[in-house]
């Protein structure tokens, strides 16, 4: 090629490309939500002279333009793979393990955090004059540990668990998930590979696990007719923007169960545990009891005791199986819950209580404190 | 507005160009000022009156001292006063938090309310290439500009006006008045464009997150990565900032001088300096430290010259104390350097009097960080520490050794070598676009994704 050929080309890609950008900005239809992030993209900013002014129109006229860049999640996808490739993931917060499985990095072992949190559990359990249970969800990465690519952190789920049951003896009973998920056959079927949670499998083992330990009787897993859905993209998928591979197939166990829902937020009773309207969206997850809410109530007529559940988001998948046991299941998330769970313990008097996290939320989670 | 961004790419600069090219020859300078006033005022809408303030000043500046040169008059006193005011300038909107935040560390002065000015990003840059006008109009080596617009196209031009390089009024006179655009030179333009937006977002932001991530750490050896991680940040910012001020310079006609020529490479300290922002160094190497006798007037007024030039180039850079002690260090270092160092070291293997000179800059780059005096020492204690650097330190060093080994060819000339050796070949234009391509296309996606995109110069 003549220089001067290479350089009409120099010029017409480099002016041609970035006037199509703009271009296609103007004539594109903007899109409102942003299904992959969760959240609604910036509106098109209001000139007003106060704004301008004061150099506000400009940021939110960025943030406008970011947000609707043409192509933007093909290139914000093709950034992480790119980081990818450079070996930098392990500096992320998801990692891509060896099997293209994705998962959240460990978090930081905040020992201050760990000890609010297990001390806001015993006041709880004293205030109360009872014991609780207590059951932390390993995370994927230390179960799946052989899966985890190099110069990644270690995960330190078995020193993190013993440091919070220490802290805990004598006023809560934890329930060892550990062993139990590591010595499954097929630990893979435990965790989604494109989300952070456990999968219904991983759910039932440990719902399972706990009815054994209150002496309860538990359902086989031949005993639910399942139904499975395809193509669920969780939330590690997107925040790893490691677009492609294949979406996870999430399962709903029906146990024959009727099952009568109500929820602090809304109106009127929902019959059964599933919302099976969230099937149709990339993350499939709340489909199980609609996702996060302040207090939902399972009543189920065929059970028998009471059971307090306070929770996060892995408890919404857990509860589906624990509701074939109780007649009435209450769960509790204190990120939304503005009342006082030991108040609500005294007026309604539960079986049991049972606390559940995800052992990453409740590293970093700072509302147990809420407790009493 | 930077130009590693969204709305600076696919808004602004196809508009400008687009405009720019459109109009008639003769109004191009108009449209340069206005495009130029806006790309201030998008930022800073309330600081565009103080840089219209300092193009005034110094238009009617030049005009009177050269007025009252035509005439066979001095011309010092104007000379002074605009100078004055151009100070004045710098010294509030820059120093004097600074000056009135120390003053109350006295218990005499403690009363005493510290204003609270942001700084109008670009002063320090706007404010220098204006006094160079007045001076080289008073010096008689630059005519006076012909019309406040031209002066004003050349205190606001948006390619260099917020992170320089310090173009000098007498380098682009002509140029203001007329000059020729070709499609030769918008090419070499978008090169460096496309060269200096890949240096800033595909290596000084990557090895700056891996400083940042470092920076909280424990561990001798990670605070070594660190410290190269850092070096390599502030060389490839605001190198790849000059490198896109040129590059856009060029795409409209103007040629800059360079700004940097490969100053890791330097076996010196003052060869360093003489490649690292060299308008900077050629501006206070002409204006201070020539006018005050430079190195022909005796040791001891020579010493007092280099101490005096050094602590403004530190304090330059910032408004706060550190920076001054990191242009002493150099001042320090230089004379060393006089007196015997250079002598000294003229035997050494040039690897090792490299090696040295890396050493020695990156020591200076620890200082010019850490504004907090606390913070630095206990940084500076890190490096000589035996500690161990923890796990997730050295998952981070080992992943990013790739990219800061890349980071680090890059800042020699070898890349250019080997082009300059591949570039006769038939292949190179095709392997040419396609490279640029791709190195965009990566810088694109990586300020859409916006993880990181802080810009170092911006306090200046």
């Amino acid at each position: 090629m003549k220089e001067k050929t290479r350089d009409k080309w120099i010029c017409v890609l480099f002016c041609g490309v970035l006037g199509l950008v703009l271009l296609l900005f103007l004539l594109l239809p903007h899109r409102s939500f942003s299904e992959k992030e969760k959240r609604y993209l910036a509106k098109a900013p209001q000139l007003q002279s106060s704004s301008v002014l004061s150099g506000a129109f400009s940021r939110e006229v960025e943030t406008w333009a970011a947000d609707h860049l043409p192509g933007r999640d093909w290139l914000v996808g093709l950034n992480a793979w790119y980081d990818w490739a450079s070996g930098r993931q392990g500096s992320k917060d998801i990692y891509r393990g060896k099997s293209g499985r994705l998962y959240e990095a460990p978090a930081p072992a905040d020992q201050e955090q760990i000890r609010r949190n297990t001390a806001a559990i015993c006041a709880f359990a004293q205030s109360l004059d009872r014991s609780v249970d207590l059951m932390l969800v390993p995370s994927a990465g230390y179960v799946l540990q052989e899966d985890m690519p190099p110069l990644t952190d270690p995960y330190q789920d078995n020193l993190l668990l013993q440091a919070v049951e220490d802290s805990v003896e004598g006023f809560a009973e934890p329930l060892d998930l550990l062993a139990c998920f590591c010595s499954e056959a097929d630990p893979e079927a435990l965790y989604y590979g494109t989300d952070h949670h456990w999968t219904a499998r991983g759910a039932w083992l440990a719902a399972s696990r706990y009815l054994e330990s209150k002496g309860r009787q538990t359902l086989p897993s031949a005993a639910y007719q399942v139904t499975a859905t395809e193509g669920f993209y969780g939330t590690t998928y997107s925040r790893s923007a490691l677009w492609g591979g294949g979406g996870d197939r999430i399962e709903l166990w029906d146990s024959g169960g009727r099952f009568r829902v109500t929820n602090a937020e809304a109106s009127g009773d929902h019959q059964g545990l599933f919302y099976r309207e969230h099937l149709t969206e990339s993350d499939k997850y709340p489909v199980y009891l609609d996702g996060n809410h302040s207090l939902l109530r399972i009543h189920n007529e065929r059970g028998s005791g009471k059971l307090l559940l306070v929770r996060d988001s892995f408890a919404s998948c857990m509860a589906c199986f624990l509701a074939d046991s109780y007649e009435e299941l209450v769960l509790v998330d204190l990120r939304y819950y503005r009342g006082a769970v030991s108040q609500l313990v005294r007026d309604e008097g539960f079986d049991d209580l049972l606390i559940l996290y995800g052992l990453n939320n409740f590293m970093s989670d700072g509302n147990l404190i809420r407790l009493e | 507005m930077v130009f590693s961004s969204n709305i600076f790419l696919f808004f602004y600069l196809p508009i400008v160009l687009g405009l720019y090219y459109l109009v008639p020859g003769k109004y191009r300078n108009l449209v340069l000022f206005l495009v130029s006033l806006f790309f201030y005022g998008w930022g800073e809408p309330a600081y565009l009156a103080l840089m219209l303030f300092v193009i005034v000043v110094n238009y009617i500046g030049g005009a009177v001292v050269a007025a009252r040169r035509q005439a066979g008059k001095s011309a010092k006193s104007a000379l002074v006063l605009s100078l004055a005011l151009n100070l004045a300038v710098l010294g509030y909107f820059k120093y004097a938090g600074l000056l009135l935040g120390t003053l109350r560390a006295v218990p005499l002065f403690a009363g005493i309310s510290v204003p609270d000015i942001p700084l109008p990003i670009g002063i320090s840059f706007y404010v220098f290439q204006s006094m160079s006008y007045v001076i080289d109009v008073y010096r008689g080596e630059a005519a006076a500009a012909k019309s406040p617009l031209c002066f004003g196209t050349y205190v606001a031009m948006f390619p260099q006006l917020i992170a320089g390089p310090i173009v000098r009024y007498r380098d682009v006179a002509k140029q203001l008045n007329s000059r020729q655009t070709s499609q030769q030179q918008f090419a070499d333009g978008v090169r460096l464009f496309v060269i200096g937006l890949a240096k800033k977002v595909l290596l000084a932001n990557q090895v700056g997150a891996l400083w940042e991530a470092l920076i909280p750490g424990v561990g001798a050896l990670s605070a070594w990565f660190g410290l190269a991680a850092y070096s390599l940040q502030i060389y490839f910012d605001f190198s790849g900032y000059s490198d896109m001020a040129l590059g856009l310079g060029r795409m409209l006609g103007f040629h800059f001088l360079p700004n940097f020529n490969y100053p890791y490479m330097a076996k010196s300290v003052g060869e360093f300096w003489r490649r690292w922002h060299i308008s900077l160094t050629t501006w206070f190497r002409e204006y201070v430290y020539i006018p005050l006798g430079g190195n022909r007037i005796g040791m001891a007024r020579n010493l007092r010259n280099i101490l005096l030039v050094w602590a403004l180039t530190g304090i330059w850079h910032g408004a706060s104390w550190n920076f001054l002690l990191w242009g002493l260090y150099y001042a320090l270092l230089l004379v060393a350097e006089r007196l015997f160092l250079e002598r000294m070291a003229a035997r050494w293997p040039g690897m090792l009097r490299h090696l040295l000179t890396l050493l020695l800059v990156a020591f200076g780059w620890g200082m010019f960080y850490f504004t907090d005096f606390g913070e630095g020492l206990r940084f500076f204690a890190r490096l000589f520490s035996f500690t161990a650097t923890g796990v997730h330190e050295r998952n981070l060093c080992l992943a990013y050794l790739p990219i800061l080994l890349l980071a680090a060819l890059a800042a020699t000339p070898l890349g250019k070598r080997l082009w300059k050796k591949f570039e006769p070949s038939p292949a190179s234009g095709v392997l040419q676009i396609l490279g640029g391509s791709v190195l965009f296309l990566l810088c694109v996606a990586s300020l859409a994704t916006q993880s990181y995109n802080p810009f170092i110069y911006f306090r200046f």
